[in-house]
């Protein structure tokens, strides 16, 4: 039997990035006021991180988490005023952990110089306080060391040291008496009650008094059980939670009893063990192994002993086998390709509900085959409705399972607040971010691929969008803008829109630049949208200066060509009123199925995405045009466009040859548009893709294959390739022209 | 586990790996199974424990209290650090009879 608790490191890293949204999210609303509700919430955020990472050994994360956490507790209290300095810093330290979590996600244990400055920060800050009240914190403050003046229960882990007075007995503090008796399940769970004791040591001293009159005999014993148990004793002023939060991953398999016991009661208890001089290093290195009355002297000799305690962390140090990193790294490397995802149990129970349907109607349809005699359509009609509820079965099986994997966009938009608010202080602006439709649910791919272009629009918004404040005063605004961020369903798909009440799209501007660009001649007649889709254009920017936020040009093309690989588009239109500019982003809900056009060419059936065509059109002579009797173009309108002959680019002998027999098929990809030539348009549906790499190998032009409702198997055009191997095929068949001549 | 074959076991010491973990529990007892089924004084060597958890550590003082009830004895050859570290943070040195 073999347990990785590595394997469980996936679910910490993403309850960590939970608890970070959670804490970032909090901290923003401070900035409107302190709301104890609130600071309650970023604790327990910061708590969670705090327990999780102990449990995993990830002590750097656990050891700045505490001091971000001492803080928090502080403001909690009322102890610690809320200031915009304080929240800033709190943010930075959000930051600095989710690199650490980062870092340790992707085992790296480089030094960050960030991490030590920020704690440091935080540090101050502390001491500062302790400052301000000395009184109330010294007698314990003495114990913990000079230089720390965090609370006793605090300082103990962080310092790394039990909570003692000067002369070495412990602090006159309550404690608790634990009383652990594992379940025989306890270890095969991945539990390790070693584990547990050793961040028990980092909440204060503890001593362990162990039990093995339940362990069995050798021969009779069965390893993975739990046979042993425990009286310990923690002393320190500790609160309950913390010390349950050790023990959360175990309630369920053991009995616990926690009782606190009074610092009178401690006293005695402490008065009784051996020579007090020894006592400090004793305590540090190695629990009195009987119970606290009795205090037995080590066997280890006390200079050894000391040694020992003198080190920072005995028990991080044990956590870290040398050997771990080995194992590890394969998991990274495993976990880089599948990826995880968290899914709400509703969702499985529908699947399991929708499955448990299938196996019926199969069941029925069985017993139907069974029972059809030959020759006679006797329960034919039942055969009938069976086929119908299999249908049913079938797509409500495949909605459920298209649920699993949609996460609401509220996972995107999260990052957005302190964005925002970190942009507009920076750019001296004021802007108030509005958010509507944040549960709406996409595929967790398309959320994936969308965040890096939604962060650039709301960029550019806050920096060409959004006046600053004399500005909008000037023009009669409020001083504040408004950025808004919406997302809605629409038919099949997800909607994002991108709103700012700010200077809008100036027509001339574009057109002039675009005009300079050369990419427009200076009297052409374009439409405002064909106006703004410059925008779009690689390199395109109307800023006059370049700002480390935007303007160099580089990003409306690729937030275009983004979208486009997603199976969407994006357009960008001056709202109504002049107010302001609305960038809209239209998405599929999910990239595991495509609408498609189901078009035939010879016996073969291919499919286009529809969102890729402009329009189809049944061909004039008149119209078609050749060029060095190589390329074919066609007149649509004012524009030639380039026919692709598609049984000739993939090589088939199949298919009409005489253009005005087949029809032509308009599509568009990054601005370009070229006309498929077909034979015929056979209707459109929605296709499962299915991975042609995989299954097969990759083929220019092909983006997948489906299987169409009479087994046959239909390929998918990939227009972009498509149009790139036309134009390739072009160049050699130049080429090949020149060099013959 | 890297252990001394069973045959040998009464005149070598057996010598535990580095990591003691759940995972090589099975091959461990089975060790030890050869180990006490000889019925004579053992020999270990736990020099080179870095890590040890205390399913190992339950074992280990199981299989020392068989050979205490067959009148023979378990001999620390070395034991590390680490492995004493655990021991103590369980209480379960003084069992062991694996005191540094």
């Amino acid at each position: 039997m073999s347990i990785d608790l590595s394997e469980f490191h996936d679910i910490f890293f993403e309850e960590c990035t939970e608890g970070l949204s959670v804490m970032e999210e909090g901290l923003l609303t401070l900035d409107k006021g302190a709301d104890v509700e609130e600071i309650n919430a970023i604790f327990r955020a910061a708590h969670s991180i705090k327990g999780g990472s102990a449990s995993f050994g990830f002590t750097a994360i656990s050891g700045f988490t505490h001091v971000m956490e001492t803080l928090l507790d502080e403001m909690r209290d009322g102890r610690r005023e809320v200031t915009r300095e304080i929240v800033d810093l709190l943010l930075e330290s959000v930051d600095v952990l989710r690199d650490m979590v980062t870092a340790a996600r992707e085992e790296d244990e480089s030094e960050n110089q960030r991490t030590a400055e920020v704690q440091a920060k935080l540090e101050r800050v502390l001491a500062g306080q302790a400052e301000a009240e000395p009184e109330a914190e010294a007698p314990a403050a003495a114990g913990a060391g000079s230089d720390s003046a965090a609370s006793p229960a605090e300082a103990a882990p962080e310092t790394e040291e039990p909570v003692q007075d000067a002369d070495g007995t412990p602090a006159a503090a309550a404690g608790w008496k634990i009383s652990f008796a594992p379940h025989e399940s306890l270890l095969r769970s991945g539990n390790d009650p070693a584990r547990i004791f050793r961040e028990l040591e980092r909440l204060g001293r503890l001593e362990v008094a162990s039990d093995s009159a339940d362990l069995p005999l050798f021969n009779a014993i069965t390893p993975e059980n739990s046979y042993l148990r425990w009286d310990l004793t923690l002393y320190g002023d500790i609160a309950e939670a913390d010390i349950r939060e050790l023990f959360s991953w175990v309630e369920d398999e053991c009995d616990l009893t926690l009782t606190p016991f009074s610092a009178v009661e401690a006293v005695p208890a402490e008065s009784e063990p051996a020579a007090p001089a020894a006592a400090p290093a004793e305590a540090a290195a190695a629990p009195a192994p009987q119970a606290v009355p009795e205090s037995v002297a080590p066997d280890a000799a006390p200079a050894e002993v000391a040694e020992v305690a003198a080190k920072p962390s005995p028990a991080a140090a044990e956590t870290e086998p040398k050997a771990a990193p080995k194992p590890a790294a394969k998991k990274q490397a495993s976990n880089k390709e599948s990826g995880s995802i968290r899914v709400g149990i509703d969702k499985v129970d529908a699947l399991i509900n929708m499955v448990g349907e299938l196996v019926i109607t199969q069941s029925m349809l069985s017993q139907i085959s069974s029972n059809l005699e030959e020759g006679t359509t006797k329960n034919f009609d039942k055969l009938l409705d069976g086929i119908t509820q299999l249908e049913r079965n079938t797509r409500e099986l495949q909605e459920s399972v298209l649920q699993i994997r949609m996460l609401p966009i509220s996972f995107s938009f999260s990052r957005f607040p302190r964005l925002v608010r970190d942009l507009s202080k920076s750019m001296g602006k004021q802007i108030e971010l509005k958010m509507t439709g944040e549960h709406t649910e996409v595929d967790k791919t398309v959320l994936e691929k969308i965040g890096d272009p939604l962060v650039h629009l709301v960029r550019n918004s806050l920096d060409h969008g959004i006046e600053t404040p004399d500005v909008r005063r000037e023009k009669g605004k409020p001083e504040t803008g408004v950025l808004e961020l919406c997302a809605y369903h629409e038919g099949g798909d997800i909607i994002i829109q991108v709103k700012d009440d700010g200077a809008g799209l100036s027509r001339e501007r574009i057109l002039g630049k675009a005009v300079e660009k050369g990419l427009v001649s200076e009297n052409e007649d374009l439409s405002d949208e064909r106006v703004y889709n410059l925008i779009f254009m690689p390199g395109f920017s109307t800023a006059d200066k370049i700002s480390d936020v935007s303007g160099r040009g580089v990003g409306m093309d690729v937030v275009r060509r983004n979208v486009r690989d997603l199976g969407g588009n994006v357009t960008i239109n001056n709202n109504a009123g002049g107010a302001g500019s609305t960038v809209t982003i239209r998405l599929p809900l999910t990239l595991a199925i495509l609408d498609g056009q189901l078009v035939r060419i010879g016996q073969e059936t291919f499919i286009v995405s529809l969102v890729s065509i402009v329009e189809s059109l049944q061909m004039k002579r008149e119209m078609i045009n050749s060029i060095t009797g190589q390329s074919e173009l066609y007149r649509v309108r004012d524009e030639y466009i380039p026919i692709i002959r598609v049984n000739r680019l993939f090589g088939t002998r199949e298919g009409t040859e005489d253009l005005l027999d087949g029809l032509l098929v308009v599509v568009e990809s990054d601005g370009q548009r070229v006309g498929l030539f077909v034979d015929d348009l056979l209707g459109q549906q929605q296709v499962v893709i299915k991975s042609l790499e995989t299954n097969f190998k990759q083929i220019q032009g092909i983006s997948g294959a489906t299987i169409l409702g009479d087994g046959t198997v239909a390929l998918i055009m990939d227009v972009p390739g498509l149009i790139q191997k036309h134009f390739e095929s072009c160049k050699r068949a130049d080429s090949g022209r020149a060099a013959a001549a | 586990m890297t252990a001394t074959g069973s045959d040998e076991m009464t005149a070598e010491a057996l010598v535990l790996d580095e990591a003691l973990t759940m995972s090589d529990l099975e091959t461990l007892y089975e060790t030890l199974k050869c180990v006490a089924a000889t019925e004579q004084d053992a020999s270990i060597d736990a020099s080179a424990v870095t890590s040890v958890d205390t399913a190992s550590l339950q074992l280990l003082l199981s299989f020392v209290r068989q050979l205490d009830d067959n009148g023979c004895r378990v001999n620390w050859c070395g034991v590390s650090d680490a492995f004493v570290k655990t021991a103590d943070l369980l209480d379960l040195t003084r069992d062991l009879k694996c005191a540094a």
